[in-house]
């Protein structure tokens, strides 16, 4: 046992007990030693650890009644401290200790609740610490976090990658058409924001298949009410008006977004597009079962953004709900209604001038659009258990499309009238199974159906014309896929098989061309059995994604136009392959390779006349050719988030052998396009870089990105014979803002366009097109004021003036942030109409549209 | 004589390094700024000279079976790492050597192991049937609350945690953002050999104070960083420790 020594000291001026500890054996000192000073109820009131000499010293305390000793090698020693040595200052107590003989016990004791698993593919942002006090709507907040970009038609991307989803508090309730809630959600009701990478909709193919989806989830702000929202009303002159109302309902069973807004200052609260011509997101993943639509498809032309050339009056109203019934059962509903009423004027004069020919026309048009739009969809999900799921998803949508115009056509006056009818519908029924950790079986089928009749009437002081279209198509695609994970490989096994047909049934009256029919009665099927393989590895530094796609054509084309069908089999391989390599954390290689077959589309088949307005009338010369493109590009990209400093240089070439070659007929009166099949040999070679850096001595951010194009073409145009085109396109921008702490702020953007057009047989067009656009910010508390404008001039070398735009926006919020005052104005110098330049091989044109004129709008927003 | 001597106290030293105890503990963080909790499994490796503690940040991708089902239940989350975090505390030399990140960039910091000021309080509770006695600590911003246990004769703790005379199980900070809780005890009779996990690190080490320092100037960058669409960047002031004074 162990040996103790007490000793009493001299008087000092603290109660002090100190000594040496030491090994009982050896009498070596021991370092490390706990020496630990406890009362009655073995509480430790003081506490040592002894030096590397063995010594300790201690403070006591009255009720101090033991000294004991802890350490792993030797036992414990407890040593009862003299009643009377209590009342003494300074004693000196010195130990040895005694080695354990044996290690102490193995024990494993453990408590009941488990260890918590890891997810390992979130980004969060912590959302106030990205505010300026400028954001509005959910989208304005997003474009602040970085890594995270908003792109013109609503498509979020982080990382480069797309967003597929946009969940509320985990919950997706808007699917892919979830441009409704970044336009229409409060910046304000959003706590937090996750980018959640490698997203399935479907929890089992998690850990299985690496998805490039990306979620985005929004966490609400704690302590909301059940239902809440925020309403704009503004009133303005000239007859503006802005009406705006968002309710949110969270509850357990429920979660709902409904958004209803009026407006006719130019804004577009929805996720359809009727002004410029951009990509419904929604409908991405639609564009093989929808059929197309040639005669109100195109939005106006214009480089000026959506606000300033749309003339509008529209509304829009949307209920996006998810009810939860059970564990198992979720249903999802959305419903959304648009309509608008777009004005639009237009003047046009080209010159088309080739073969020392030279073809003026002077066109003026007048548009009233009215588009109409009732989108329904539902999900419904149901979990059969821990390892299975049943999914049924599917929509029902219409539009309406109605544009009617007049206007001149050189002298000839003219009206047209046209509207379509796009009803389209779609179902897909999805099971999955994981059969084992990393093993998951799936099976699905899916129909789709689009009727999209289209109609044209055109009235000129000479004739009547009359273009009824029908355009139909059917889907089925029906699959089963296994996927698995071993290590780090992926593999992936996909058997189908799709059937797609198309019907086309045209006739045109009171108008003719010789040699040329009016009608077509076409049907168009392909059936394929399809087999895809993907493999996905990583090996060290480097990344391979590869894949194969294997299908059996089976292609029969009927047009009564011709004297015979054509039907065909056809096997068709298309490899993919893209690699990466890792230089180190912040930099990487890439490179990718492509080859791929399009299938011409229901609308490059039919043989006879289309005609879409009171001068433009197609029709093709075609024969089944599965058309190849090869593309590969090559790139070193640097994202080094560290040193603020982002870096990309890349090249693509894409080539394509085979395609349409454009034959164009044009006088003052009509354009009637050939699109020919045949050898066209058209290239693609683009250089390109981008570059970001942040500079501390300025406090400004600068952007340079430059991208050079270079496109080799063909075309006819009226008896010119084959002529190869070479277009080539210099675009630079330079942007610089700054980030200082007070309450200005500062930002430019300098935007150049340099396009040249080369023809073998004509002579080269070119133009250059420059912009600036300059803001100011002032946001000090509850006051914001932004002045913005914008330049342009449509070419530099020409003797057209630039436009100069002015807006301003002033907004006051109240102290509980619950009312906000806002008195913007737009287009202050009262721009009319907006003058743009265009040149092509073919011709060059000065193009004049109408704007949304100025106007000031006061609103007040509050919330509830 | 002075020989004998070093030879005698290591071989008495290695004699009685039979034991390892691997403790589990539960690290859940949750910043005042974040919306959700980052709760992860944690495991210190300890044998009184040496030890380890490893943040699990990766975690298992194939957990499947463990997974919750239903999302939104249980909801856990993590920044994106590729490795897990360990502290490495070397008893004899009273140095710890830890990776500290400004933004996503690695540092590698050798700090001593005496930056804790405990306060002894009289409670005591039980934890895993351990007695373990309540202590308390203010360090870098926040102040702390921790339980240990004498019972188990080894002197060390969790993350950073050190110098109280036995084995701390559990540890919050009083304002609930930071929270260490033990979840398995193991004692082994099997010695292993813990080794500094940073020693092949390519990263220098640097003092606290030089970290602290180049946080300051990336947190002052970062401030008036502007993306091309008005995205930001930030730095926390604070994450555990407080790095940016107000």
């Amino acid at each position: 046992m162990a040996l103790v020594f007490l000793c009493c000291g001299s008087m000092q001026a603290q109660n002090k007990i100190f000594g040496a500890v030491t090994d009982s054996e050896t009498k070596v000192p021991i370092e490390g030693v706990s020496i630990l000073l406890k009362n009655s109820e073995g509480i430790i009131l003081a506490y040592s650890t002894t030096n590397i000499k063995g010594e300790y010293s201690i403070q006591t305390y009255v009720d101090g009644v033991f000294l004991e000793t802890s350490t792993l090698a030797y036992q414990k020693v407890q040593i009862e401290l003299d009643k009377d040595s209590k009342t003494d200052v300074y004693i000196e107590i010195n130990i040895s200790l005694i080695q354990r003989v044996d290690a102490l016990d193995e024990v494993i004791v453990q408590a009941e609740k488990r260890a918590i698993t890891v997810k390992n593919d979130t980004t969060v942002y912590s959302v106030n610490k990205f505010k300026d006090g400028t954001e509005r709507v959910l989208e304005d907040l997003l474009k602040k976090l970085p890594g995270i970009t908003v792109e013109e038609n609503g498509l979020i991307k982080f990382k480069g990658k797309s967003v597929s989803r946009l969940l509320l508090d985990n919950d997706n309730i808007f699917d892919a058409n979830y441009a409704i809630g970044t336009k229409n959600l409060s910046a304000d009701i959003i706590e937090g924001v996750e980018a959640i990478e490698d997203y399935h909709d479907n929890a089992l193919l998690k850990g299985v298949k690496t998805s490039q989806d990306v979620a985005i989830n929004l966490k609400l702000k704690k302590g909301m009410a059940d239902l809440s929202g925020d309403a704009n009303l503004g009133l303005g002159i000239d007859d503006k008006q802005l009406a705006k109302i968002n309710a949110l309902l969270v509850s357990k069973k429920i979660k709902a977004f409904a958004p209803v807004s009026f407006n006719n200052i130019g804004e577009n609260y929805s996720p359809y597009n009727f002004v410029s011509n951009t990509l419904d997101i929604s409908k991405l993943s639609e564009l093989s079962q929808r059929t197309s639509n040639l005669v109100t498809n195109n939005g106006f032309n214009s480089i000026l953004p959506d606000n300033r050339i749309s003339v509008n009056n529209n509304f829009f109203g949307s209920v996006n709900s998810l009810f939860k019934i059970n564990n198992k059962t979720s249903i999802r509903v959305n419903y959304s209604h648009f309509n608008d009423k777009l004005i639009r004027q237009e003047t046009n004069r080209t010159v088309f001038g080739f073969n020392n020919e030279t073809i003026s026309i002077n066109t003026g048009e007048n548009f009233i659009k009215r588009p109409l739009v009732h989108a329904s969809a539902y999900e419904f999900i149901y979990k059969i258990n821990k390892s299975e799921l049943l999914t049924s998803v599917g929509k029902i949508d219409f539009q309406k499309i109605n544009n009617t115009s007049n206007g001149f056509n050189n002298e000839d006056l003219f009206s047209n009238a046209t509207v379509s009818r796009d009803l389209f519908f779609s179902n897909k029924l999805e099971y999955t199974k994981r059969i084992k950790k990393a093993t998951v079986f799936q099976s699905a089928i899916d129909v789709s159906s689009n009727d999209l009749p289209q109609n044209v009437d055109v009235i000129t002081n000479l004739e009547n014309v009359l273009q009824r279209i029908d355009f139909k198509k059917n889907t089925f695609d029906i699959n089963s896929s296994l996927l698995s994970k071993v290590k780090k490989s992926e593999y992936a096994v996909k058997l189908g098989f799709n059937f797609d047909e198309s019907f086309i049934d045209s006739d045109l009256r009171g108008f003719t061309i010789t040699n040329e029919n009016n009608i077509n009665n076409i049907y168009y099927r392909i059936s394929k059995p399809y087999l895809n393989l993907d493999l996905n590895y990583t090996i060290g530094k480097w990344n391979f994604s590869t894949s194969l796609q294997n299908e059996i054509f089976n292609i029969r084309l009927t047009d009564t136009n011709l004297d015979e069908g054509y039907s065909n089999t056809l096997f068709a391989v298309y490899p993919k392959i893209t690699t990466s390599y890792f230089l180190n954390k912040v930099s990487s290689l890439y490179a990718n390779y492509n080859f791929s077959n399009q299938i011409p589309e229901a609308q490059y088949v039919f043989s006879g006349l289309i005609l879409t307005n009171n001068r433009s009338v197609f029709n093709n010369d075609f024969s089944f050719n599965l058309f190849n493109a090869q593309s590969a590009g090559f790139g070193y990209r640097v994202n080094d988030f560290y040193n603020l400093f982002q870096f990309n240089i890349y090249t693509n070439y894409n080539y394509r052998k085979f395609g349409f070659l454009p034959v164009l007929n044009v006088n003052e009166d009509l354009s009637f396009s050939t699109n020919i099949v045949d050898a066209v040999n058209i290239s693609n070679l683009q250089f390109g870089f981008r570059l970001e850096k942040y500079l501390h001595f300025l406090r400004s951010t600068i952007n340079l990105n430059s991208n050079y194009n270079i496109s080799k073409y063909q075309n006819v145009i009226n008896t010119s014979g084959l002529r190869n085109n070479t277009g080539k396109n210099w675009l630079s921008e330079f942007k610089i803002r700054t980030g200082f702490k007070g309450a200005f702020n500062f930002e430019n953007n300098v935007f150049i366009n340099n396009n040249i057009f080369e023809s073998d047989l004509a002579a080269t067009n070119t133009f250059t097109s420059f912009q600036n656009d300059f803001s100011v910010k002032y946001v000090k508390n509850k006051f914001q004021f932004i002045v913005n404008s914008q330049y342009f001039k449509p070419d530099l070398n020409s003797n057209v003036s630039g436009d100069l735009f002015l807006d301003a926006t002033i907004r006051l919020t109240s102290k509980n942030k619950k009312i906000e005052y806002m008195i913007k104005a737009n287009n202050l110098l009262n721009q009319k109409t907006f003058r743009n330049i265009n040149q092509t091989d073919l011709s060059s044109s000065i193009f004049e549209h109408n704007l949304q004129e100025r106007f000031a709008l006061f609103s007040v927003g509050f919330r509830f | 004589m002075k020989v004998f001597y070093l030879f005698l106290f290591g071989y008495l030293f290695s004699f009685g390094q039979e034991n390892t105890v691997i403790v589990d503990y539960i690290y859940r963080t949750k910043y005042e700024e974040l919306p959700s909790p980052t709760v992860l499994n944690a495991q210190l490796i300890s044998d009184n000279s040496y030890s380890n503690f490893e943040i699990d940040a990766i975690g298992d991708s194939n957990f499947l079976e463990e997974e919750p089902f239903e999302s939104g239940n249980g909801f856990v989350l993590r920044i994106k790492a590729d490795k897990n975090s360990m502290i490495f505390k070397d008893h004899e030399t009273k140095y710890f050597y830890s990776i500290e990140q400004v933004g996503m960039k690695p540092f590698l910091v050798k700090d001593t192991m005496n930056i804790f000021n405990w306060q002894l309080h009289n409670e005591t509770k039980e934890v895993l049937s351990y007695r373990c006695q309540k202590a308390t600590t203010n360090y870098r911003g926040r102040s702390y609350t921790a339980y240990f246990t004498t019972e188990i004769p080894i002197k060390d703790g969790p993350w950073k945690f050190y110098g109280l005379p036995g084995l701390i199980l559990e540890v919050k900070s009083d304002d609930d953002v930071f929270n260490l809780t033990v979840n398995k005890i193991q004692i082994s009779k099997e010695a292993l050999n813990i080794v500094n996990p940073h020693i092949d690190s390519k990263l220098k080490p640097i003092t606290w104070q030089e970290y602290v320092n180049e946080y300051q100037k990336k947190y002052l960058e970062y401030e008036s960083y502007k993306g091309p669409s008005g995205s930001r960047m930030s730095l926390p002031k604070k994450r555990i420790e407080t790095l940016v004074e107000d």
